[in-house]
């Protein structure tokens, strides 16, 4: 199959404004009461939120941002009319997220595309001024997660990565009784998931539905023919696109363990990741896998393992090991599981009372309006997913990485250095 | 070992020629078309310690028709780059590059040397850049070239990339640029700029933002800025940003400054603004301060204002704040204050002292909080009626807080008062709903009027996005104040109107509650839909490992224990609940104090006037048992989340008594149930039929 013109780098920005003057003509997004009455909601009282890619979890968003969203945009038409008719209200509608961009009604945008565009599409927002609740993982390379903060930073845009384990309930039960060393020094942490599938049928590419923008869908991520095999929700077992479940799960383990250990800003110094490739079926990442994350100060490893020994009888988690036992943290997600006996702990007055969320979309709204950093920042964000892309970098070179924390760049290894960085196609670059 | 290895391997590829032979492919390359997936996958391993000799064979398998071939190859190859990518391993990386950019040759499939190009683009140096860089003009292969050439860090690249510029499609010409932008080739600058007057005005756009990247100023080119701010001012003063943080990198700190402040005073939204304070911050630039005080009562911006003043280490900060106080208006004194309090300036403990007689409610308010002391209700109050939006919100939370506590303390009309002041000034809704739940609880016919208004505006056509918060805080306020009025008629008239009409279900639980509180048999609602209301319940009994499904804690097939059960030293009687919520799902977690490993049993008495045929639609959290009349009709064993409906159980009701017997499982957290009655064509039956008040 011949490869088809790039469209996206062919529709000039011009052409992208007229529409985009012309879209503006769609309903306007206001606030209720817009001029403020006494006893009335004043001007500007809510957060309008813009949702770019509304499939999948996007869906899930919708309903967690009920009361906010007034725009929704997807590069499949189903996918958008579903939104439409989730809200029951009238709002703007777009298939290019730089239209909603370009819109003054829309305070911040909430994006669950797929990984390969949280990068570009989260830059481009902040760019926009608007700010940005992301789906996790918050990048598919270092590269990319350093750009996303470093613009956020710029533009003092408020980002929250949506590894919405640290707002449950248990996952502070579990940080509030480790930071407050009931287990003594954690000399391990053993994270567990079950394998990545194998699958996907090769001579399934052909020509994408009529209501999919394949070009679009693609963006930034090198071209290849469409095969709904690693198109929606699919594209998770494509190393490229969505880098297995290290960078799906992972995300989310390793954002709890981070919080709990208080290791926000500590990286591990060498990296080994090891994996079995699929030789069969079209998706490539590996089936087994296990990664060892080796850190000096303090004196830890993380592990990931999978299927690794399962602590509970979740699919995945993480086991602390401590001096004086264990804790079994099962999920790690928007379902975190701990004992009853963590829960119930009260630490001293004295003690160390970690930040509790009010629930993760919550504290981004809050955010917004406070202007202050949110549970999950996307500084936070990036460092946890660059442990999922270091482990990617590992596993593909076959080899340790020693990993200078100051500059997030690989110690002695200019091929490993190379993969922190994913040039875009197109006019997809960050 | 493997290295020795190597290097006989490449002495044979080189004297193989010379003697006329066909170099053998490798052996283990046969074993890349296996059937058999134990050995393709260890010639993929062997693949690696082989390296450069074994690239052009395997590469021969990409145009296999098998994809399990096509895969085995694809990995073969990125194993023996990524082994030749070692640190230490210069002279096989050197061979392997070589192998890989051979396979660019036109003769071979488009499939082939696209990968090929993302192999060197892991490999390649400046041996192969010219090579790949000539696919930039092969539409097909374009993109993958120049990704090749983006992650080849040697000057090289760059110098290829910028060579290339003058010969690609306009297409790939815009995609040069980013690339040599992100690669900060600096080289590239003047064969970028003759692009600003391009044709095409994406190509010009494109060249400007490469430039600015690259640190050139948008207002230092060969071309005038009208050129570019007439068509997108916007686009054109993000320029600034990125051109002052390369100069940053560069070390330049006095370009980036001027390019912070011109982009602090002709900002285009607030996005642009707060990145201009922000990189004057960054840089600790005087010119911070006279930008950032003109910020201070810009909604958006007011905030990074704020913050960067409070926190930038520049001389005079303080002396410039405390200048500006008495000719600010009361909104920027608030802030200036915060600003002094917030840097801890040498005046700030005087200065607030002062200000505590402030003419302005607002600046009062603000001086004594920021002095640790309490403002007064007055204050706060005025302060609610007229001050900057900001300050108002505070002072509604603050004064919240305050009735709150009043409330607790016995004062009803004060706290009433105090909620309706914040009730009735302009606010987040979230703020309002925090007044109405207020009034709700005082629930005083006083506030007739007030509740009247804010439920007659919910119906409003423009209010058609207020929040449920919002909403449900007016409607319990609604009812709670309309319960309260002396005339009971229209009272129970009113709060009707929200169980009927509401669409919050804490609106339509606190208005049944009110409902009881007038006497009003709230379980008719419930019931008109086909809910049980009445039940009996006795537990909690073990479900250790899920052990009480299928066991019987007493004889479910003989009529109830009605004196209870006794099981090991354990007495458990039980207890009769009604629930009128709707839909009426029966808490269990709350009726037994949580709970966890447990199940009960529920018991429903509903008398039948003649035998009828229903069914029962059920929800259960967990798993669940049924009996009718002592005969198991239905069983879930499963844990499951409670939807109502979920299970349908067709039966008949017998003339007179029916003992309807439900035992629900708890294995972990939510626990509860709820059960309608239904004809057999789905509709209804009202249940007070068959559960006559007493």
């Amino acid at each position: 199959m011949g490869k088809p013109k790039n469209h996206a780098s062919a529709m000039s920005r011009r052409s992208f404004l007229g529409r985009s003057l012309a879209a503006a003509a769609g309903p306007m997004i206001l606030p209720r009461h817009v001029l403020g009455m006494a006893g009335q909601p004043g001007a500007n009282d809510r957060v309008v939120t813009g949702h770019i890619g509304v499939g999948g979890q996007g869906q899930y968003l919708l309903d967690q941002f009920s009361e906010n969203a007034g725009a929704v945009c997807d590069v499949d038409a189903n996918h958008l009319q579903a939104a439409l008719d989730k809200l029951g209200r009238r709002a703007y509608s777009c298939k290019d997220y730089r239209e909603l961009l370009d819109r003054e009604d829309i305070d911040a945008v909430v994006i669950a595309t797929p990984d390969h565009w949280h990068g570009v599409q989260t830059v481009h927002a902040c760019e926009a001024g608007k700010d940005v609740y992301c789906e996790k993982p918050a990048s598919k390379t270092i590269a990319e997660g350093r750009a996303m903060m470093e613009t956020a930073r710029r533009y003092g845009r408020v980002v929250q990565i949506g590894s919405q384990g640290r707002s449950t309930a248990d996952a502070h039960a579990a940080c509030t009784y480790l930071r407050n060393g009931q287990l003594g020094a954690i000399s391990k942490v053993a994270c567990w998931h079950i394998p990545n599938p194998t699958g996907g049928d090769p001579t399934k590419a052909g020509e994408p539905p009529a209501e999919l923008d394949w070009d679009l869908w693609l963006g930034p991520a090198a071209w290849r023919p469409y095969n709904p095999d690693y198109c929606h929700v699919l594209f998770r077992w494509m190393l490229d696109l969505g880098g297995g479940s290290i960078r799906d799960r992972g995300a989310h383990v390793f954002s709890v363990v981070q919080w709990c250990l208080d290791l926000d800003m500590t990286y591990p110094s060498r990296v080994t990741a090891t994996g079995t490739p699929p030789l069969e079926g079209l998706w490539d990442v590996p089936t087994a896998m296990e990664v060892v994350f080796e850190y000096d100060n303090p004196k830890l490893t993380i592990t990931w393992g999978q299927p690794g020994v399962k602590g509970s009888e979740h699919e995945f988690g993480a086991v602390f090991h401590g001096e004086k036992g264990n804790l079994v943290l099962g999920g790690g997600d928007g379902g975190c599981f701990v004992d009853d006996a963590i829960r119930a702990y009260l630490p001293p007055e004295d003690g160390v009372h970690p930040f509790r969320s009010p629930g993760h979309v919550r504290n981004f709204l809050d955010c917004v309006k406070s202007r202050e950093k949110p549970v999950m920042d996307i500084q936070f964000g990036h460092r946890v997913a660059t442990l999922c892309n270091l482990a990617d970098i590992s596993y593909r070179v076959g080899r340790t990485l020693a990993f200078d924390p100051e500059n997030e760049t690989i110690v002695n290894d200019e091929q490993a250095n190379r993969l922190l960085h994913t040039p875009g196609r197109g006019p997809w670059h960050v | 070992m493997y290295r020795l290895m190597w290097i006989a391997l490449l002495l044979l590829g080189l004297f193989l020629p010379l003697s006329g032979m066909a170099a053998e492919p490798p052996q283990f390359v046969e074993g890349l078309t296996s059937p058999f997936e134990n050995i393709r996958r260890d010639a993929v391993q062997s693949a690696a310690e082989t390296g450069a000799p074994a690239v052009a064979p395997i590469a021969d398998l990409l145009a296999s028709s098998s994809p399990a071939v096509v895969k085995a190859a694809t990995c073969a190859l990125e194993n023996i780059v990524a082994h030749a990518g070692c640190p230490d391993a210069d002279p096989e990386r050197d061979a392997v590059a070589k192998e890989l950019s051979n396979l660019l040759d036109a003769a071979r499939p488009e499939g082939t040397r696209r990968e090929a190009l993302q192999l060197l683009g892991l490999i390649g140096g400046d041996s192969e850049v010219n090579g790949i860089a000539a696919l930039l003009r092969e539409p097909a292969l374009a993109e993958e070239a120049r990704a090749a050439l983006d992650r080849i860090p040697t000057p090289g690249a760059a110098t290829a990339l910028i060579g290339a510029i003058g010969s690609v499609t306009p297409e790939m010409r815009i995609g040069l640029f980013d690339t040599l932008a992100r690669k900060e080739a600096r080289g590239a600058i003047a064969t970028i700029q003759p692009y600003l007057t391009d044709a095409d005005p994406e190509t010009r756009w494109r060249a400007l933002e490469a430039l600015c990247r690259l640190g050139v100023a948008p207002n230092n080119l060969p071309v005038p800025p009208q050129a570019f701010a007439r068509e997108d001012r916007k686009r054109y003063m993000r320029g600034f940003l990125w051109s002052a943080y390369a100069n940053i990198e560069m070390g330049n700190t006095e370009v980036a400054e001027n390019m912070f402040a011109t982009l602090a005073a002709f900002p285009m939204g607030r996005d642009q603004a707060s990145a201009a304070l922000l990189g004057l911050a960054k840089l600790n630039s005087p010119k911070l301060v006279e930008h950032a005080l003109g910020y201070l009562a810009e909604p958006k911006i007011r905030l990074t204002a704020i913050e960067t003043l409070s926190t930038a280490d520049i001389p005079g900060i303080d002396e410039r704040v405390e200048k500006g106080i008495p000719l600010a208006n009361p909104a920027n004194r608030v802030s200036m204050l915060q600003i002094l309090a917030a840097r801890k300036s040498a005046n700030a403990g005087a200065l607030l002292a002062a200000m505590r007689q402030d003419p302005s409610p607002e600046v009062r308010v603000a001086a004594f909080e920021l002095l640790g002391e309490e403002p007064s209700d007055s204050d706060l109050q005025e302060t609610l009626r007229k001050s900057a939006s900001w300050n108002r919100e505070h002072a509604a939370r603050e004064f919240l807080k305050r009735a709150v506590r009043v409330l607790e303390a016995g004062d009803a009309e004060k706290a009433r008062s105090m909620f309706e002041a914040v009730a009735s000034a302009t606010l987040p809704e979230e703020l309002l709903a925090s007044a109405y739940q207020g009034i709700a609880r005082v629930g005083s016919a006083a506030s007739l009027q007030i509740v009247d208004t804010a439920y007659a505006s919910l119906s409003a056509p423009e209010s058609a996005v207020s929040t449920k918060a919002y909403a449900a805080a007016v409607e319990c306020a609604y009812a709670s104040v309309h319960a309260a009025q002396p005339d009971r008629a229209a009272a129970e008239s009113e709060v009707r109107r929200i169980v009927e009409t509401s669409k919050n279900p804490d609106a339509v639980k606190f208005a049944l509650g009110k409902l009881r509180q007038l006497g009003v048999d709230s379980r008719v609602y419930a019931r008109r839909q086909g809910f049980i209301t009445d039940w009996r319940l006795i537990g909690p009994f073990p479900n250790e490992e899920d052990s009480a499904f299928g066991k019987s804690y007493f004889n479910e097939a003989e009529p109830l224990p009605t004196d209870g059960v006794q099981l090991e030293d354990a007495t458990y009687a039980w207890k009769a609940i009604s629930c009128d919520a709707v839909p009426a799902i029966v808490d269990l977690k709350a009726e037994f104090s949580g709970g966890e490993n447990v199940c009960v049993y529920a018991a429903a008495e509903l008398t039948s006037a003649q035998e009828t045929s229903v069914a029962f639609l059920l929800g259960t959290n967990d798993g669940c048992e049924v009996w009718l009349n002592q005969i198991k009709v239905h069983e879930h064993p499963e844990g499951r989340s409670l939807n109502v409906d979920e299970d349908r159980v067709n039966a008949v009701l017998k003339t007179g008594a029916n003992t309807l017997l439900i035992k629900v499982l708890q294995n972990r957290r939510s626990w509860g149930f709820c059960a309608r009655v239904v004809s057999e064509d789905g509709s209804p039956i009202d249940t007070a039929t068959l559960q006559p008040s007493p």
